[in-house]
């Protein structure tokens, strides 16, 4: 009997995740095979937060039918892949290139260079050791150093010899073969980074490549390297193929130069802004790229899972905008896969606009540390469990990793996608956060009988790279944010300032929010960035020289360090974490103003939101006011309290309370509820309870045109009752 | 979940700094701490005993001790393989419907580890 017997057994994606009436989606499953599912699409009416939350509440919109069950593959792994078109015979060749090896993994492949039935690989082998695969056989060569160093590999053979050398300009240790390539290889393809046969795509490096070219004619080691040197390109009478890897950086295609010039296409999301041989002291790939001319490569990385789509659907014109998803039912097993569709232009906004905070989603998209670091169950103070999501994806690691995550060879995840399926992101999830904890959000919206429509993080942050003068917040009286909208871009804080100075107003619905900076691939959308990473940042020469996204160049660091304090436009900033408990609040002396009094109607305790899913309304990660106390326009209406000694266990200083503030800014004004928590607290006692009333009050009168009156000054301090 | 105060730190996730300072070096005279832990694992704890708990938990010298939950209320304790992909290990047959029994049985068997590992019997 298996140890994990509740792990998922069908599981799905989207290709897209934001849609609107008239688009197309097709939806791809996969499963253990021999059976059929059936796929039907529901708009999503909310709740369903593991363990404790109301039952998950949908409206069938369409049946797409029944489908057979099939098993998919997915396979991992970053490399570029050059398709040479025409008739070019590999007769006498020399292949050149730089390596720093991250990790001794079998077999790893660096150049491929492919024929229709066979090919010339030039790798590393389990013991670290070069190697030159010819149809004759294998040349094993001599030993290549790992991290930090940087070697020279250079392979050259004919009809009637072979040899590999190691080293650089100045030692080389070579290794010699009678044994040549005896028959030409009619060359079809040049692969990086991994193999390719008839079984696939296999031998994945891990590590960093710099320049590889392929020579026509048999060089010595000191006589290719002449050729390729860094001062320009070899004639074309010698290069075949050549890539300087610091070309076109904020690409995923490489041009090639020489002979063929035939471009490298970069596939799942290999790391490029990384540091080469020739680095030095440069912090910022757009003013040094030449010291930027490596790739890293990765054996598990991801960024499409190409499954077969099986189902497609289109928007009808009348399907409201909100959070959906496609329901996959195969007997007893089910996955639900999520996606937004958005206001579309034929029809009417609503006064609310719903951010689905989905760069956090992807973030966290099949996060792996919950289990595999023990920071996780410090955190919880209880040990970790695994729900059905989470048994899956301890035994299917080709799934890919979050931001929180290690590669296999200790780098940090810079890059998640979104077409695969993203496990964190399923209502009910057992860790009852963020996508699951919006999703009590929605159904406090139903709840009340509002209208609202949705955006994702990315339809925002290409609206506002349009740079137009209005943008899609424009037309909406409130936002409402998630409840973990950790992950934003930089055009995204501009736009929500720029909306807020001019008379919008926002309600914060989370915690942890608005506080590193992500970027999107403007040519694949479906890839985000994320330089913020704790991995990345931990280690101090990456964090100084390889923060930069290579997507934009923007730099990956939180908000605040590129002039963009949460505080400033949401009045609190981050300030710690428990997942253990969650706290009640109790008022502050100045949210006793006559202007404040709007957000307390009907609220008769000074403490009061101490019940919920997680214990109170304060909990899991929250904010606090602690920079931006004594501002103008700032009023702190109320701050947790009672806390347990978990913060202190993961190194936070006091204050870590969490504060609920009110934050009058410009025109507008910005509610920030401050807690990750906060949703899992509205739906106790049937939404009959003082913290559901509380957000109630604060969202109908933002909702409300009047002007809402701000007091003249901040009185009274606002812990002096702690 | 940020972390940044840790970030100069050469581990992500070392949890070191603050007034805690949770250790793994187990005080194993501290037989108090342990009733104190027993009587209610999920209870809040006092800094010595928090100090232990967090300690034991944040072990980078043990396995990964997990719930695999099998139904509703009902789990096994399962240790995560430090290589992905390969299956779990059982740690014990029993199936747990309390989660304090639960974590009753890990802190026993962290304590059993650890003292084995630091050459001390219990």
């Amino acid at each position: 009997m298996t140890v994990l017997p509740l792990a998922k057994r069908i599981v799905g994606y989207a290709d897209e995740q934001s849609v609107a009436a008239g688009d197309d989606l097709a939806f791809c499953v996969s499963g253990d095979g021999g059976a059929s599912y059936a796929l039907s699409v529901h708009r999503l009416l909310g709740g369903a937060s593991a363990p404790t939350g109301p039952p998950l509440r949908t409206e069938r919109v369409a049946d797409l039918g029944s489908f057979p069950l099939l098993p998919q593959v997915t396979t991992p792994g970053s490399y570029g892949v050059a398709e040479i078109l025409g008739d070019h015979k590999l007769e006498a060749t020399t292949v050149i290139v730089k390596v720093q090896p991250w990790l001794r993994s079998g077999d790893q492949a660096i150049v491929q260079l492919r024929g229709q039935s066979d090919a010339i690989e030039l790798g590393l082998d389990d013991s670290g050791r070069a190697y030159l695969d010819m149809p004759t056989g294998r040349l094993l060569g001599p030993l290549v150093p790992e991290r930090p160093a940087w070697t020279t590999l250079v392979a050259a053979f004919d009809g009637a010899r072979a040899s590999l050398a190691v080293g650089t300009e100045a030692a080389w240790e070579v290794q010699d073969s009678p044994l040549g390539c005896t028959e030409a290889v009619q060359l079809q393809a040049v692969l990086i980074g991994a193999a390719r046969g008839e079984e696939g795509r296999h031998r994945h490096f891990c590590g960093r490549i710099e320049r590889p070219a392929v020579l026509r004619g048999y060089f010595e080691p000191d006589q290719a390297t002449c050729l390729i040197g860094r001062q320009g390109v070899p004639s074309q009478d010698e290069a075949l193929l050549l890539w300087e890897f610091s070309d076109s950086l904020d690409t995923w295609s490489v041009p090639g130069a020489g002979a063929l010039a035939t471009p490298l296409v970069l596939h799942n999301a290999p790391k490029r802004a990384v540091r080469g041989s020739s680095w030095v002291d440069a912090e910022d790939w757009r003013q040094a790229p030449r010291q930027y001319s490596a790739i890293h490569f990765y054996s598990d990385s991801l960024e499409d899972c190409g499954w077969t789509k099986q189902a497609s659907w289109q928007v009808p014109p009348q399907a409201r905008s909100g959070f959906y998803a496609a329901h996959v039912v195969s007997g007893e097993d089910e996955d639900w896969i999520p996606f937004f569709i958005r206001c579309s232009p034929a029809q009417t906004p609503s006064d609310v606009l719903v951010v689905a905070s989905t760069a956090t989603y992807s973030a966290y998209a099949n996060s792996r540390f919950w289990w595999e670091d023990p920071i996780q169950e410090v955190a919880q103070d209880r040990l970790v469990e695994l729900g059905m999501e989470e048994q899956y994806l301890v035994l299917h690691p080709e799934l890919g990793l979050s931001h929180y995550d290690a590669h296999a060879d200790g780098s940090a995840v810079v890059f998640s996608s979104r077409r695969r399926p993203n496990l964190f992101m399923r209502p009910g999830h057992s860790r009852g956060e963020s996508y699951a904890s919006d999703l009590l959000l929605i159904a406090w919206l139903e709840r009340l009988g509002l209208t609202y429509d949705v955006v994702t993080d990315e339809d925002l942050h290409f609206d506002a790279l349009r740079g137009s003068e209005t943008t899609l917040l424009d037309t909406y009286r409130v936002v409402l944010s998630g409840s973990h909208p950790e992950y934003l871009s930089v055009a995204m804080f501009d736009a929500f300032q720029q909306w807020v100075r001019s008379g919008g107003r926002f309600v914060y619905a989370g915690g942890n929010g608005f506080t590193s900076n992500v970027s999107w691939s403007a040519e694949r959308p479906w890839l985000l960035e994320n330089r913020t990473t704790g991995r990345l940042r931990a280690d101090p020469e990456a964090r100084r020289s390889e923060a930069r996204h290579q997507l934009d160049g923007e730099p990956g660091l939180l908000m605040e360090d590129i002039g963009r304090a949460t505080g400033s436009l949401w009045g609190v900033d981050f300030v710690t974490m428990g997942f253990d408990r969650a706290y009640p609040i109790r008022r502050s002396d100045q949210s006793y103003l006559p202007e404040l009094a709007f957000a307390f109607e009907g609220i008769g305790s000074r403490i009061f939101g101490g019940r919920g899913m997680f214990g109170g309304v304060i909990g899991q990660e929250w904010d606090n006011a602690r920079r931006m106390l004594g501002t103008a326009g700032h009023f702190v209406l109320a701050s947790s309290i009672d806390h347990s000694l978990i913060p202190e266990v993961l190194g936070s200083e006091s204050p870590h309370h969490g504060d609920v503030v009110l934050h009058f800014v410009g025109e507008g004004a910005v509610f920030s509820a401050a807690s990750m928590a906060w949703a899992g607290a509205l739906h106790i006692d049937d939404y009959c309870n003082e913290a559901e009333r509380f957000f109630r009050n604060v969202l109908t009168r933002f909702l409300d045109p009047a002007p809402i009156a701000q007091p003249a000054a901040a009185e009274g301090e606002p812990h002096a009752d702690r | 979940m940020t972390l940044d105060a840790k970030a100069e730190q050469p581990e992500m996730w070392k949890v070191t700094s603050g007034r805690l300072e949770p250790s793994d070096t187990v005080d194993f005279d501290r037989t108090d701490l342990f009733a104190d832990f027993i009587r209610d694992p999920l209870a809040r704890h006092g800094v010595e005993l928090q100090r232990l708990v967090s300690g034991l938990r944040g072990s980078g010298r043990l396995p990964r001790f997990v719930l695999a939950r099998l139904a509703p209320a009902r789990w096994q304790i399962i240790a995560i393989s430090p290589e992905r992909g390969s299956a779990p290990t059982l740690v014990t047959p029993r199936i747990f419907d309390d989660l304090r029994a639960a974590e009753h049985y890990v802190f026993e068997l962290r304590l059993q580890l650890l003292g084995a590992l630091d050459g001390i019997s219990r």
